[in-house]
């Protein structure tokens, strides 16, 4: 719950300056949310991204459930805000066999998030991450004024505890 | 659609999974045994649920058949499981479709909350999960 909030926090803070102009449109309370959601799928990302980069014997799999927030980043209108991918999504299919070798070797910064280097460890918290975005997408959700966007976000919800429960428990 | 559709629609559909699990849970492995259990609970408290919201719109809920027709023969542990991933996944699509439908916000939180579950259902049976269940069919 506390991780949430947090991220919520995070996001909102990240609000790009423009948005706060007086002679901007303000949001509607479901473009708000819209950014708040897509923020926080790109939180979600950039963990798994340092956590590929920490722990490469998991990057198989932790690839997919990355993708998986990239997708929902992307569904909810992100507005460019996507975290960068670190493989190129707009391989050709050529590309695709080369993937393993060709994937540039992402480089920690200081800006990632911290990943417990005991790989049970990093895996319980992505986890933990989940189901953390799970529930705050389940109480976006009931604030959704667009009938289509409370779908799609309980959508986004159900994904996330799927890929809770899907997580190896050990390498 | 209406409220009342999705609602019966989703009747409908927790009918189908009562009627599965126990086709399938004589089956089941033992070590699957809890899950399948607890499942089956799971679907018939939400089904008695769904038919009290009917009966609450003055509607007549559907009622179940006296058999369904099982996909493919389910005579052991694999078969078993993959009846119950099946009956899971379909149901995702029946509750987004009644997420979509709920105006007021308890019923809206009882059928995300009932999408997320069976979505987890369906992904401990099946070993997958897509992006979004319940909106577009897992990968693989």
């Amino acid at each position: 719950m506390l991780g949430g909030t947090a991220l919520v926090a995070a996001a909102c803070t990240r609000e790009p300056a423009g948005a706060l102009r007086p002679s901007a449109t303000p949001p509607t309370p479901d473009e708000r949310l819209r950014r708040v959601i897509a923020a926080a799928e790109a939180e979600l990302v950039a963990l798994y991204a340092a956590t590929r980069v920490v722990h490469p014997q998991l990057a198989e799999v932790l690839a997919l459930v990355e993708d998986h927030h990239r997708r929902h980043s992307a569904a909810v209108g992100s507005s460019g805000r996507v975290a960068p991918a670190v493989r190129p999504t707009s391989a050709t299919p050529d590309d695709a066999s080369a993937t393993e070798s060709a994937t540039p070797t992402p480089v920690p910064t200081a800006t990632d998030p911290p990943v417990a280097a005991d790989p049970e460890a990093a895996l319980r918290a992505l986890r933990a991450a989940e189901q953390t975005a799970a529930e705050a997408r389940l109480r976006a959700c009931l604030r959704c004024e667009d009938p289509a966007l409370a779908e799609l976000v309980a959508a986004i919800a159900a994904g996330e505890a799927a890929n809770s429960v899907l997580l190896p428990t050990a390498p | 659609m209406s409220t009342l559709d999705a609602l019966q629609a989703v009747l409908a559909g927790e009918h189908a999974c009562v009627y599965g699990y126990g086709v399938l849970g004589p089956y089941a492995a033992e070590h699957d045994q809890p899950t399948v259990s607890s499942a089956y609970d799971a679907h018939r408290f939400r089904r008695d649920m769904i038919t009290e919201l009917v009966r609450a719109r003055s509607a007549e809920p559907v009622a179940s058949l006296p058999a369904y027709a099982v996909p493919f023969p389910v005579d052991d542990a694999g078969s078993a499981r993959r009846l119950a991933g099946l009956l899971e996944e379909r149901l995702t699509v029946l509750y987004a479709d009644l997420v979509a439908e709920s105006a007021h916000s308890d019923l809206r939180e009882a059928s995300a909350r009932a999408l997320m579950e069976t979505a987890v259902l369906a992904a401990r049976w099946t070993g997958r999960t897509s992006p979004l269940p319940g909106l577009d069919p897992p990968a693989g």
